[in-house]
């Protein structure tokens, strides 16, 4: 587990408190998220929280909602573990840019 | 207007067929849309919508020029539609609603949705406030729309959340197109 898969694991837990989903609840990399936990209405919440969650933590302005995510071989909101793997991409990104 | 194409930084082009010049298969498939159990029990109105009411409400608003209901296309898939209604030339406002495709399997698709109203009432139709009025226990409708800006005001009807948005499209265009 690194940084980032806490993040985004935590962001998910608390969505999923909030969605009284306890597959959320008790997320972990293996847990699916659209099509199973989450419609595409839970994905703007995850979305927006993990991008503000993202810019509190390490000040970086990232874009995980956006035609680049959808042009993916593999979606990055089939799973907690693609979105952590996609977050990863951009942060490092980010950081190369900043 | 017919057919609008809106550019969104974001997501690239979103296509909104206006419902009065939709073939008949187009409109049956939005009445299928429409009587979705999900979509029917966020409604003021829950009971199902008969092929004849659907196709008298299509007609009605042909002759309305307050009110335009559209299906939104992306990438050739319906997303699902959007409406504005009971615009207010004046007021420069307007009432505006949703509701998702949910035989769609876009995971953007409220992204996409919520995006195209905002784009088509401030940009398009240069209104400078919209306005939603939700359930009150549609509480994920309230957040939906919450995060895009939109917030609570005064309203006099009971069990209704109504919610304002003005216009933030040129200092918001980075962070939601």
């Amino acid at each position: 587990m690194n940084k980032v898969s806490d993040l985004v694991l935590e962001v998910v837990r608390e969505l999923g408190s909030d969605q009284e989903n306890k597959a959320l609840v008790n997320a972990d990399l293996e847990t699916p998220l659209f099509g199973r936990n989450l419609d595409s209405m839970g994905i703007v919440f995850l979305v927006t929280d993990l991008e503000a969650r993202i810019s509190e933590e390490w000040d970086l302005a990232i874009t995980l909602a956006d035609e680049r995510a959808m042009s993916q071989n593999t979606s990055p909101f089939r799973s907690v573990k693609t979105l952590t793997q996609y977050t990863q991409t951009l942060l490092d990104e980010a950081k190369t840019s900043a | 207007m017919k057919t609008v194409t809106i550019d969104m930084p974001k997501f690239g082009q979103v296509v909104l067929k206006n419902y009065t010049h939709l073939s008949h298969e187009a409109l049956l498939a939005v009445l299928k849309m429409r009587n979705h159990p999900d979509v029917r029990k966020k409604m003021f109105d829950h009971d199902p919508i008969t092929e004849s009411e659907h196709f008298h409400f299509i007609n009605r608003l042909s002759k309305r020029t307050d009110t335009e209901h559209f299906l939104v296309l992306y990438q050739d898939k319906i997303l699902g539609a959007i409406n504005v209604t009971d615009a207010d030339e004046q007021a420069q406002s307007a009432y505006v609603g949703m509701f998702s495709n949910l035989e769609s399997t876009h995971p953007m698709a409220a992204f996409i949705l919520e995006n195209a109203l905002i784009y088509y009432g401030f940009d398009q139709r240069q209104f400078t406030a919209l306005i939603a009025e939700v359930l009150e226990e549609n509480k994920n409708v309230i957040a939906l729309h919450q995060r895009f800006g939109f917030r609570p005001a005064p309203t006099d009807t009971n069990g209704v959340v109504r919610l304002v948005l003005s216009n933030v499209i040129e200092k918001n265009k980075g962070s939601h197109g």
